[in-house]
């Protein structure tokens, strides 16, 4: 049986729910293959400094449950990557659209409630 | 000094009492909807008495609650209009509504 | 920047006004206004350890109250009166909070700007 929802894309011939953003609508649904193609939707090619921010936002979400908006995910960022990680800075040369979006998208997060 | 709104019934709520609990001597309290209630309980009228308590008129007539029903109280209340309530929230520092 | 004061006055889960106050808060915050939390009441149970909101059909909003050094939510009051009366003591929540008095709690309410009640 095939379910079909308003928005989606397939992985591994699974349908895979999101909001019309391209977010995931449940965080289980992701996968680690799967970051590589919300990435390409998003023209980004990941690296292994990409894979350090997406992997801290997914840890930041399953702690607090919660996305983190920009602000905190700079300060968060800083306190356990160090400062040269935690700033504005070097997160926009990742995600150049907004790091917060972009990494939490990826991750197969929700979007984060306030995007500055 | 602060106007405190509280609009649920103390019987049903526990708005009127945090409110009590963290009001000023020079803070002023409205009663509005199922709030006046209180004003036909001793207990919370005994409670309301070192404040100034205001509550408003229509919403006690509309219960059927009279100058009768309110002499019991023993303690002044200040019968407001709707327009008084807002003049009175401009002549308040600030209002918190519970 | 504003000072800000939101008191929290329900049980968790039952109603959907304490998740309102607590997105609120996180949302203030991230506008760098300078906030202040109060918790009494029933709501003190919001900083219980080891809650599971999902059992109760609840998302989960009390997992961020471990955040709010890094939103800059410094300031978080229990009502010591509140805490007393279940029984409880600073050692049983979740994060470092302010046992205030009411007369503390008095005084915070007189200085903020603007207070809001969940």
């Amino acid at each position: 049986m095939t379910t079909s929802f308003e928005f989606s894309f397939q992985f591994n011939g699974k349908a895979i729910e999101t909001d019309k953003q391209g977010y995931l609508k449940n965080a289980h649904d992701w996968h680690e293959d799967m970051a590589a193609i919300i990435a390409a939707t998003e023209e980004i090619e990941l690296t292994e400094q990409h894979w350090e921010v997406i992997r801290f936002v997914r840890e930041f979400y399953m702690e607090y449950k919660t996305s983190p908006a920009i602000r905190v995910l700079v300060k968060a960022i800083g306190q356990s990557l160090g400062a040269e990680k935690g700033n504005s800075k070097y997160l926009y040369t990742l995600f150049p659209v907004g790091p917060a979006k972009q990494a939490t998208k990826i991750a197969g997060l929700p979007k984060p409630a306030k995007c500055l | 000094m602060i106007l405190h709104h509280v609009q649920t019934s103390a019987l049903n709520d526990n708005a009127l009492a945090v409110c009590l609990r963290f009001c000023a001597p020079q803070d002023s309290i409205v009663l509005s909807s199922d709030a006046v209630i209180a004003l036909l309980d001793q207990q919370w009228l005994n409670k309301l008495k070192p404040f100034n308590i205001m509550a408003l008129a229509d919403d006690v007539a509309a219960r059927g609650l009279t100058e009768k029903h309110l002499a019991a109280s023993s303690i002044a209340i200040n019968l407001i209009s709707m327009n008084e309530f807002v003049a009175q929230s401009l002549t308040h520092q600030k209002v918190i509504t519970w | 920047m504003k000072h800000i004061c939101v008191v929290f006055r329900h049980a968790p889960f039952g109603a959907t006004s304490s998740r309102e106050g607590i997105d609120f808060a996180l949302l203030s915050a991230s506008f760098e206004q300078q906030l202040c939390l109060v918790f009494t009441d029933e709501a003190v149970l919001h900083l219980l350890a080891d809650q599971q909101p999902e059992l109760a059909g609840s998302k989960d909003y009390v997992s961020v109250f471990k955040a709010f050094d890094l939103y800059d939510i410094e300031h978080v009051l229990v009502c010591e009166t509140s805490l007393q009366r279940f029984g409880l003591t600073l050692e049983d929540l979740a994060i470092s909070a302010q046992l205030a008095s009411s007369t503390v709690i008095t005084e915070q309410l007189q200085q903020a700007d603007e207070v809001l009640v969940f």
